[in-house]
């Protein structure tokens, strides 16, 4: 296989020859570019963590999350910038690469908008190349081969205060007049950071340089010569330096990245921050299931029984509200993981891990996919676009959605809250203990599937590591903020979205048909949901799963929290009498089996219970092949693992 | 396999890979060569020296090994540039260093598996 | 508030119901179906000059922003735009 063509075969058009067509006959354009009146795109490129996000960010205006590493930005981020005359012109914010030659499926898209060979998305009117003046060789290469494709530019060369700040002096003046395009200097985090850059877009008159290969192709190895010549002609004439080096930075890292001590201390951290999840949001859940139950009883109080009390009593407050509870840890949650991505902490957990990672099969670029996948597998999914090899991405998705992702949160801290006591082993919480044994059960499954897909491999080619370690720093508190208020409005969406309209159906199907006069029982078992739960039941039972569980678990395939709203809702319905504001977690408590409990528990380790994560799997390999095989392995695994889980418990308790 | 030490005799200046550095190490580059731990052909091996070339790894530059990987040193993690980056066995095999030690210091022997030219 | 009236429950209820049942059909819908039948509102609007307002206002940007990049399935990836950069 070409590594030239990397990620999914058949996906990125076009071959990609190493030397230039020289049958073609070869177009200079050599032009002054003065665009006007149209819509206007610019594209931002550079290498990963030059900061090209940060400035994308205050292009925008938009208040996105500005990942530190590679991998985490997703595939086109576009954002409108308003000029001081009202045009609006569009910024692309493309993935960071290294060389328009590309490695990964990553820098492949990023050289195919370049170049114009995306169906949907024509060539930039501008491009921006960011170039982080602390390390400037790596920018400035990447910005010397930009230059060759001919299109209008701009370099904008960030962190000049750190620069600065580092010893290492750059003349942008003389800089630009070296390269003949606008090189601006930018502080992307500050604000007014980008003004200079923004006058220059808005002025119009941008320069395209002459195009040193033909329009639509790539360059050649003598083009790679010549800018590696280039590039240290330039270096050499400008006096520069390499940045000082932060002493503390290599004693930090020799201890981060230490065998034995660096492994030791990941541990140590993945282990506060399951300990944390549960006893940091001990308190505000409570409140929040206070809040709830009080809500409940107020509304009981003021409406008239009937079926507009009972739909908002248990469908609304009872189903969704059961989700609501968990929006503690899954902040906590949140502020870890960010924490640790700002840090720049996550792709030396990926070094740690490499050899790890490479005994089954994986590469250590895995790592950072997998460890998205943790808050949902999505992004994670989306996010093996780094992997070059397609057989170890095609792994890693599959493996994905094994790793415990947020959505499961309220369905573990409800099971473990309702059946596993709170005691303390030693300075350990017993229920943090559970939890972090089945996070570690998801990442063991999913090593141990890689591994057996590992077996069925028919070729090996090698995919490389070359990872980029970035320097650290201080989570930014700002950046964390939004980033957590980001996940927060997308939980509460999500809870005051489908979960609540799944909510409301599963309530109209769980009241109607209305029992007969005379009936003994809840009222929901002779409703249509009651009969499908039944028929389920059949399925579930030697499983250990009661008919409340089976008919939880069809809204749940929507999503993995709907689960317990489902259950919040169904059990609310089985409330004899007038106990309508009956917490769901007591009820559990009090009804299910511990075998049973622990079953479930199980069967969400691996259940694909989540339709979108299918969804987007058939759109990261073109074919429904994939996820038709996800589902069916997973769901097969859950049984079983349920199925063992349940005779064992039983058995032993 | 430990390594012949008297490669690294004070003005013995003999060509290194940066696989074969220990921890701590400061070395310049000489130069890529194809990896012969690389067992997918000359493509690969081609497409890896570009991309070390364009990380930075040019003749002259300095560079630093600030962690191996135990065992074997799979991977290192290099300092060059200003710059920290993640490199497997093989990968650094690609490099072609010379120590950048003085002759006639005295060199203290780290923690090392053994390091030599065999594919890990 | 009359809401005595078992009759106005059921038709509250029913309302509410309804309105669940196509928020879900719409969020669990492929993206591609979701697409068409935007589209196809797009059309049926553009025959309905009265609509032109709301169509412009909500109808348009939703459908730039389903023809454009990311996930329909996941609300982490959309951008928010156009605020003046100080």
């Amino acid at each position: 296989m070409n590594p030239a063509s990397p990620g999914t075969p058949g996906r990125v058009q076009g071959p990609a020859p190493s030397q230039p067509d020289l049958r073609a006959p070869a177009r200079f354009i050599s032009m002054d570019a003065a665009v006007e009146n149209k819509p206007l795109r610019i594209a931002l490129v550079g290498v990963p963590n030059c900061g090209k996000t940060a400035l994308f960010n205050r292009l925008t205006g938009s208040r996105q999350k500005v990942a530190n590493y590679p991998g985490v930005t997703v595939e086109r981020r576009e954002g409108e910038l308003v000029s001081t005359d009202g045009r609006s012109l569009r910024v692309l914010d493309l993935p960071g690469t290294y060389s328009l030659n590309p490695t990964t499926l990553d820098e492949a898209i990023t050289r195919d908008v370049l170049l114009g060979r995306l169906a949907d998305t024509p060539a930039p009117d501008l491009v921006v190349c960011v170039v982080d003046a602390v390390h400037l060789p790596i920018g400035l290469r990447l910005a010397l081969e930009v230059k060759r494709l001919g299109l209008p530019m701009v370099l904008a060369l960030n962190r000049m205060d750190v620069a600065r700040r580092r010893g290492v002096k750059i003349d942008a003046a003389w800089l630009c007049g070296e390269l003949g395009v606008p090189v601006v200097p930018t502080v992307a985090v500050r604000r007014g950071g980008a003004d200079a850059l923004v006058e220059v877009i808005e002025a119009g008159r941008w320069i395209a340089p002459r195009a040193f290969i033909p329009a639509g192709q790539e360059s050649s190895r003598e083009d790679a010569d010549q800018i590696q010549h280039d590039l240290q002609g330039l270096l050499s004439a400008s006096g520069y330096s390499p940045p000082r080096e932060n002493p503390w930075f290599g004693r930090i890292d020799a201890l981060l990245l230490h065998p034995v001590a660096g492994l030791l201390i990941l541990l140590a951290v993945l282990f506060v921050m399951f300990q944390a999840v549960f006893s940091w949001a001990e308190a505000p859940m409570t409140w929040i299931e206070g809040a709830m139950n009080a809500l409940g009883v107020f509304t009981a109080a003021h409406l008239p029984a009937g079926p507009l009390a009972s739909l908002l009593v248990n469908g609304v407050i009872g189903g969704a509200g059961s989700v609501l509870v968990f929006l503690p840890q899954i902040v906590i949650l949140f502020f870890f993981i960010l924490a640790l991505e700002d840090s720049g902490y996550l792709p030396r957990a990926a070094y740690l891990l490499d050899r790890l990672m490479g005994s089954v099969g994986l590469s250590g670029r895995a790592f950072i996919p997998l460890l998205s996948s943790h808050a949902c597998a999505i992004p994670g999914i989306m996010a093996t676009r780094t992997i070059p090899n397609w057989r170890d991405r095609l792994t890693t998705i599959m493996i994905a959605p094994l790793m415990t992702c947020s959505a499961r949160l309220p369905v573990y801290g409800l099971l473990i809250a309702a059946l596993i006591p709170a005691k303390s082993i030693g300075p350990f919480n017993q229920q943090g203990l559970v939890l972090f044994t089945l996070y570690a059960a998801g990442i063991v499954s999913a090593l141990l599937v890689a591994f057996v897909m590992k077996q069925f491999a028919r070729d090996r080619q090698y995919s490389p590591l070359m990872l980029e370690l970035p320097d650290f720093q201080w989570p930014h508190a700002g950046n964390l903020l939004l980033g957590l208020w980001e996940r927060v409005k997308i939980f509460m969406s999500r809870v005051g979205g489908i979960i609540l309209a799944l909510m409301i159906v599963l309530w109209f199907l769980s009241s109607y048909p209305e029992p007969p006069p005379g009936a003994t029982g809840p009222a929901i078992q002779y409703s249509l949901a009651g009969r499908l739960g039944a028929m389920l039941e059949y399925v579930f039972a030697p499983i250990g799963f009661n008919w409340q569980i089976a008919i939880a678990l069809v809204p749940g395939l929507a999503a993995r929290e709907v689960a317990v709203a489902a259950l919040g809702t169904v059990y609310a319905m089985s409330a004899a009498g007038d106990d309508l504001s009956a917490a769901l977690e007591p009820v559990i408590a009090n009804t299910w089996s511990l075998a049973t409990g622990a079953s479930l528990l199980a069967w969400y380790v691996f259940a694909p219970q989540c339709l979108s994560t299918l969804a987007v799997v058939k759109r990261e390999t073109n074919s429904w092949r994939y996820p038709l095989i996800m589902a069916g392995y997973l769901f097969a695994l859950a049984y079983i693992a349920s199925f063992i889980t349940f005779r064992v418990v039983r058995a032993w308790a | 396999m430990k390594t012949d030490p008297s490669l690294h005799d004070a003005g013995a200046r003999r060509h290194l890979s940066l696989s074969d550095l220990y921890r701590g190490e400061s070395a310049t580059v000489a130069g890529l060569v194809e990896s012969a731990h690389i067992d997918s052909g000359r493509d690969a091996s081609q497409s890896l020296i570009t991309r070390l070339r364009d990380l930075g790894f040019v003749p002259g530059a300095r560079c630093e090994v600030v962690a191996r990987m135990w065992p074997g040193g799979n991977p290192i993690a290099v300092r060059i540039g200003g710059s920290t980056f993640a490199l497997r066995r093989a990968e650094a095999a690609a490099v072609r260093v010379q120590l950048a030690h003085e002759p006639g210091v005295a060199r203290d022997p780290g923690p090392r598996a053994g390091a030599s030219a065999v594919a890990a | 508030m009359g809401l005595d009236s078992l009759m106005l429950q059921d038709f509250a209820v029913a309302l509410i119901v309804l309105a669940a049942l196509s928020f879900s059909a719409w969020k669990l819908m492929p993206a591609r179906r979701r697409l068409q039948l935007l589209l196809a509102l797009d059309a049926w609007s553009a025959r309905h000059p009265s609509l032109a307002r709301w169509r412009e206002r909500s109808l348009k940007p939703r459908i730039a922003r389903a023809v454009g990049p990311g996930c329909g399935g996941c609300a982490a990836h959309e951008t928010r735009s156009s605020q003046r950069p100080r």
